[in-house]
């Protein structure tokens, strides 16, 4: 299975909360499955860190995976989902989603994507994607 | 796709929620919505300024 992990995982699995459903997911995720994070989601994550965590955060995306840079996206693939309502970041986001072929969006934000069927990927928060990844392995 | 070092993606996790531990920025300081509705402003304003930078 292959996981795009949102920016609000991210910021939950670094902070203080030692067993956060996020962190459990990353330590299960480190083991065993890929990811893949686009610029964006990169960026977000990188100005809400310090300069000393940003650094931190680098090496450890370093060695999970390849930043993506957001115009390897087709446009027609994110002008579908503007087109069906989401707000054009998150259409990218959603279109990155599609375009890597990824089984699973992680995020906490309920919002995104509430509206929208037939998603070609499962949208899950840490604590539903940790029981559905035990349940499926 | 990358090849994962997990010896390594281990460890750096384990050291940057240190750094943060000892040094939290504003955003470990929030609660859950919060956190949420912040990465919402970042990222609507990531996206205003690639807007820009096309026009």
């Amino acid at each position: 299975m292959l996981f795009v992990i949102d920016s609000n995982e991210y910021i939950f699995a670094f902070g203080l909360q030692r067993e956060s459903n996020a962190f459990s997911l990353f330590k299960l995720l480190v083991n065993s499955h890929p990811i893949r994070i686009p610029r964006t989601i990169f960026e977000e994550v990188k100005r809400n860190l310090s300069p000393e965590a940003f650094a931190g955060f680098n090496s450890f995306i370093n060695t999970m995976a390849n930043v993506d840079e957001d115009i390897v996206v087709p446009f027609e693939t994110v002008f579908k989902y503007e087109s069906n309502g989401l707000k054009p970041a998150d259409a990218f986001i959603a279109a990155y989603c599609e375009w890597t072929g990824a089984d699973i969006l992680v995020t906490e934000n309920r919002h995104f994507l509430s509206r929208q069927s037939d998603l070609p990927f499962k949208v899950l928060s840490a604590e539903k994607c940790l029981k559905f990844i035990i349940k499926t392995s | 796709m990358k090849t994962k070092n997990i010896k390594e993606a281990k460890e750096h996790l384990e050291k940057l929620r240190k750094i943060i531990a000892e040094n939290p920025s504003p955003i470990f300081k929030m609660s859950k919505e919060d956190v949420i509705k912040t990465l919402r402003k970042t990222r609507a304003s990531i996206w205003e300024e690639k807007v820009a930078l096309r026009h």
